[in-house]
C-alpha cells in the first residue's frame, strides 16, 4: 500500500487532534476501543498497532499492550524501536489498515457512528509535526501532508459504512509472521456473534 | 505403590464429601483403589500425581489462611485502620445457591472474622456499604461470574462510576482462559456498552476497576508465549479412538486450540519432566474417553469431555482442570478423578459433592 502526499483545504476537511472533540473516535489513542486478538485484551488501536512492529519480540509486545493508556504504549514502542521488523516500513499501512477494521468489527456502535458523521467528507489527522499519517497546517487555508490514517479511515468508511459491506469477521493480512505472543495471529471476530453462538462460555463452572 | 498412597492420603486427608450415600472416604486406601485401576500404569499415575498435588490442593487450613490474607490484603488497599472499620464498609457477594462453593467460602470468612479478628460480620449487615467482594474457588470458563457480575454492574452501575461502590473479585484458582473470556463479555456485553455511553465512561472501566485477586492460576492461554499450561492439554499424538472421538466435534475457528503445540511449555514447570506429561495425559485422556463411551446414550451432554467439562462449542478434549479444594471438585477436571456412575465400574478419587448439579 502506498500513500503520497496530498494538499487538503482546511475548510473543506473534517480534522481530528484531540481524542476529547466531536471526532475524537477516529483517533488510535481514543479510550474505549478495546480490541481483542488471539484471546489478547488489548486497550487501544495503537497498542495494537505497535505491538505489530515486534512480532518476534513477544515480551515487548506484552509490555506494550499492558499500558492503559495508549499514549504511554506509544512511549514504550519508541524504546524498542531497533527490534521493529525489518519490513516494518513497507507494510505499516497495510497494518493499519487491518488494525482499523478490527476496531470497527469490534466496536461498531461506536466507531461506525462517529465515521457516518463524517459523510463523505475528506476525513485528516491534524499534527505539528507528523507529515507521514497526518497534516500539518501549511498557512490559513492549507494542509499538506500524507494523511496516511485520515486516508484509511476514508478507505474504512467507503469500504464498510458507504457501501455497507460486511464486517463481522476481519481476515489477518497476507503477511508473513504476522504473530501476537507467538503464534500466528487469527481472524478477529465482532464479539456479539462469539455470544449469539457461546463461543465463549456456556456453563456455570462449578 | 503403598507408600506413595500414603503420601497422597496426607494431603487430601480433609477432602470432606457429604454425599450421604458416598462409600468414597478418603483413605490411602481407597487412593491406592483408585490407581489401581489405571492397571500397569498405576505406580506411575500415582508417582506424577504426587509430583504436582501440592501445588494444586487448597486443604481447609491452607483456605482459611489463605482467606485471612486477603481480608488483610483488601482492608489495606481500601486504606481502612481496622479490620472492623472495613467490615463495616464491605458487603461480601452471597448469590450462589446453597449448593454452591461460595456459601461455604462466606462460612469461613465468618469464621476468621470472629475468631481472628473479633468482628461479627452480620452485625454491620446493615449498613451502607461501599465495598462489595465475590468470593469463589474457582474461575473455570468464567460463565457464573460473568452472569453475576454483570447483575452486580447493571444494578450498581453509577454508584460504580462515581465510585461510591467498588466490586472485587477474589478466589484461590482462575483459569487465563476463562478469565479473558469473562473480561471480555463484561467489555462487550450490550447492556454495558449502554451504560459505558450513558455515563460517558470508556469500557476500559472494567479493566481498571475490577479488582482481582487470586492464589493460583491455570495458565492455559495455549496461543500465548510462556504460559506454563499447568493443566492437562495433551499433543495431537494420540489414539485412534480418541482421534475419531474428537472428529465429531465441528470445527471452532478461532476459539479454541484442539491439541497443546508438541515441546510446549518450553521448560516444564509443572510435571515432572515433559515425557512424563504427555504419558499421564494420554492416560488420562484414554481412561475418560473410556469412561465417556460407557454412556448409554446417543443425546451425551457435548460439554461432557474426557479431560472434563468445557463450553459445548469447543473441539477439544475437555478444560483440563488440576486443582482441587478441600469443598469438592470442579466438573472441568479430567473425568478419571470424579466419574461416579452406577454400572461403569469405576471408583473416582474424589466423590462429587450434589452430583455435578
Amino acid at each position: 500500500m502506498k500513500i503520497s502526499e496530498r494538499i487538503y483545504n482546511s475548510s473543506e476537511v473534517i480534522a481530528f487532534r484531540s481524542t476529547k472533540e466531536e471526532f475524537g473516535g477516529l483517533s488510535n489513542m481514543a479510550p474505549g476501543y478495546i480490541l481483542r486478538v488471539n484471546d489478547v485484551i488489548i486497550p487501544s488501536a495503537e497498542a495494537l498497532y505497535q505491538a505489530c512492529r515486534y512480532p518476534l519480540f513477544p515480551d515487548i509486545q506484552q509490555e506494550i499492550i499492558s499500558q492503559n493508556s495508549p499514549m504511554t504504549a506509544k512511549m514504550i514502542s519508541r524504546k524498542y524501536l531497533s527490534h521493529s521488523r525489518q519490513d516494518w516500513e513497507e507494510i505499516k499501512y497495510t497494518i493499519m489498515y487491518w488494525v482499523l477494521q478490527v476496531k470497527l468489527s469490534q466496536n461498531f456502535d461506536n466507531f461506525s457512528h462517529v465515521l457516518k458523521k463524517t459523510a463523505d467528507i475528506p476525513i485528516v489527522e491534524l499534527s505539528t509535526k507528523d507529515k507521514d499519517w497526518a497534516v500539518i497546517a501549511e498557512n490559513k487555508n492549507t494542509l499538506k501532508g500524507k494523511n496516511a490514517l485520515g486516508r484509511l479511515l476514508m478507505k474504512l468508511r467507503s469500504e464498510f459504512i458507504l457501501e455497507n459491506n460486511d464486517i463481522d469477521c476481519v481476515s489477518p493480512p497476507a503477511i508473513y509472521g504476522f504473530m501476537l505472543y507467538g503464534s500466528d495471529i487469527e481472524t478477529v471476530c465482532n464479539p456479539e456473534l462469539e455470544l449469539a453462538h457461546s463461543l465463549l462460555f456456556d456453563l456455570d463452572s462449578k | 505403590m503403598e507408600e506413595k498412597a500414603e503420601q497422597v492420603y496426607e494431603i487430601l486427608q480433609d477432602y470432606h464429601c457429604d454425599y450421604p450415600d458416598t462409600s468414597y472416604e478418603m483413605s490411602a486406601q481407597h487412593i491406592l483403589k483408585w490407581a489401581e485401576q489405571f492397571g500397569e500404569d498405576a505406580d506411575f499415575v500415582l508417582s506424577e500425581f504426587l509430583h504436582f498435588l501440592p501445588q494444586i490442593y487448597v486443604s481447609k487450613a491452607r483456605a482459611a489462611k489463605a482467606l485471612k490474607n486477603r481480608l488483610v490484603n483488601f482492608q489495606e488497599f481500601y486504606g481502612y485502620h481496622s479490620m472492623a472499620e472495613f467490615v463495616l464498609n464491605t458487603h461480601f457477594i452471597d448469590v450462589q445457591r446453597n449448593e454452591k462453593s461460595q456459601k461455604e467460602i462466606l462460612i469461613v470468612i465468618k469464621s476468621i472474622l470472629q475468631d481472628d479478628f473479633g468482628v461479627d460480620y452480620d452485625q454491620f449487615a446493615d449498613q451502607p456499604k461501599k465495598h462489595f467482594i465475590y468470593f469463589d474457588d474457582i474461575l473455570a470458563t468464567g460463565g457464573t461470574i460473568f452472569r453475576d457480575l454483570h447483575h452486580w454492574l447493571c444494578e450498581n452501575f453509577e454508584a460504580f462510576v462515581k465510585k461510591e461502590k467498588t466490586i472485587a473479585l477474589s478466589l484461590f484458582c482462575y483459569h487465563e482462559l476463562g478469565y479473558g473470556n469473562m473480561k471480555w463479555m463484561l467489555i462487550q456485553n450490550p447492556e454495558l456498552k449502554s451504560l459505558f455511553n450513558e455515563h460517558s465512561v470508556s469500557a476500559g472501566i472494567i479493566e481498571k476497576e475490577l479488582l482481582t485477586r487470586t492464589n493460583y492460576v491455570i495458565e492455559n492461554q495455549a496461543k500465548w508465549n510462556n504460559q506454563k499450561l499447568n493443566c492437562a492439554f495433551p499433543i495431537a499424538d494420540q489414539s485412534k479412538e480418541v482421534l475419531q472421538y474428537l472428529a465429531n466435534f465441528s470445527e471452532n475457528p478461532g476459539k479454541a486450540q484442539v491439541f497443546r503445540v508438541p515441546n510446549t511449555p518450553v521448560q516444564e514447570q509443572f510435571f515432572s519432566s515433559a515425557d512424563n506429561r504427555n504419558r499421564l495425559e494420554k492416560i488420562f485422556t484414554e481412561k475418560g474417553l473410556e469412561l465417556l463411551k460407557k454412556v448409554n446414550s446417543q443425546d451425551i451432554d457435548q460439554a461432557k469431555r474426557p479431560l472434563g467439562y468445557t463450553v459445548r462449542s469447543h473441539k477439544t478434549l475437555g478444560t483440563g482442570t488440576l486443582f482441587f479444594t478441600w469443598r469438592n471438585i470442579s466438573n472441568t477436571c479430567p473425568l478419571v478423578f470424579w466419574w461416579d456412575v452406577p454400572g461403569h465400574q469405576w471408583t473416582p478419587l474424589f466423590c462429587l459433592k450434589n452430583r455435578g448439579i
